[in-house]
């Protein structure tokens, strides 16, 4: 093979891994406001899980979405989603190295590693600034002013206690936080706390077919649906209805 | 039409040249036909943390439909070793 086929192969093998690349980031983007999307959340969630390195994470829903939808339409209302895509993007001001996220409709992530500089009242004092900075957001139209607010839970990777903190948990944590700021008002911050998940907990008492054993169950208010528990004591599915 | 871009953009950047995508499909695969050996059903597999350090969480399903999850701590490299979390996991229900 002559040197300048090596040459060739090389620069070729090059242009492939860039194009995989750039398809791969793509797959990771969400073409609305160009952040990323719910697989660049799920993957972001796994390495920080693998790497071991303390992080936070906090989830922000646009209060009243549909209502905005419903009365400027679905344009108009996606141009007040890259608004907000756009003041999410522009965090990594407040804090550094932040993945903004958007996963569906009007749920917006923000996930970044903990450190010296980065501690509760930061994190906390951010999310204020990028709440209030939404609120700020108008947009003028032929239907009138559009606007919205945002209400927004976080937690640290320290807050799970002796659970195991899994992607599954932090996401549960999180929509129990901003269902708490939803009950308090919305547009506000809140920081996880077990109590926020007691508050929106119902127990469930039955007895299991499998096992005939009374148990007792805490689940999240709303679900899980039919056939998604399990007896805690020999784990047969639970088939009646909730 | 991207309005973001800048520093998010960068970090999409990073995620995408540095994806461990592949090594986690690849011991799913592995788990999942090393429980099938021993007659359970994989049902999820997810890494997470207690206090710190690193867990597998492992839903199986049973033969006899029963779903159960098992909690595996992690030794060296989470996907190195998939039939060693499977000899856990079917000892765990056996």
């Amino acid at each position: 093979m002559t040197q300048q086929t090596q040459k060739l192969e090389a620069a070729l093998g090059e242009l492939q891994r860039q194009i995989e690349a750039l398809v791969r980031e793509e797959q990771l983007r969400d073409r609305l406001t160009g952040l990323g999307n719910d697989q660049a959340l799920a993957e972001s969630l796994r390495n920080a899980l693998e790497r071991g390195e303390p992080f936070w994470f906090a989830f922000i829903e646009v209060d009243y979405f549909k209502r905005v939808n419903d009365k400027f339409g679905y344009e108009l209302a996606d141009g007040l989603l890259q608004k907000i895509g756009k003041r999410l993007a522009a965090f990594e001001d407040y804090i550094a190295s932040t993945m903004p996220i958007r996963a569906h409709g009007d749920e917006f992530y923000l996930l970044g590693p903990k450190g010296p500089n980065v501690v509760e009242g930061s994190i906390h004092d951010a999310l204020q600034r990028l709440r209030a900075e939404i609120e700020g957001i108008a947009v003028s139209t032929e239907h009138g002013t559009m606007s919205c607010t945002v209400s927004i839970g976080w937690m640290t990777s320290d807050d799970t206690g002796d659970e195991i903190l899994t992607h599954r948990v932090a996401m549960r944590m999180l929509e129990a936080t901003v269902g708490t700021a939803k009950i308090q008002g919305r547009n506000c911050v809140i920081r996880y706390s077990p109590d926020v998940e007691k508050a929106q907990r119902r127990s469930i008492r039955d007895d299991c077919r499998e096992c005939n054993s009374s148990f007792t169950l805490e689940v999240p208010l709303g679900s899980p649906h039919q056939g998604e528990l399990f007896c805690p004591n020999c784990g047969a599915r639970i088939e009646r209805p909730l | 039409m991207w309005v973001a871009g800048g520093l998010a953009a960068l970090g999409l950047l990073a995620l995408a040249g540095s994806s461990r995508e592949p090594a986690r499909r690849s011991f799913d695969n592995a788990l999942r036909d090393e429980l099938r050996e021993r007659g359970f059903r994989l049902v999820s597999a997810e890494l997470g943390r207690r206090h710190g350090a690193p867990v597998w969480v492992v839903t199986s399903e049973l033969p006899d439909g029963r779903m159960v999850s098992v909690d595996v701590p992690v030794e060296g490299q989470p996907y190195e070793n998939p039939r060693r979390l499977a000899l856990e996991i079917s000892g765990a229900l056996s």
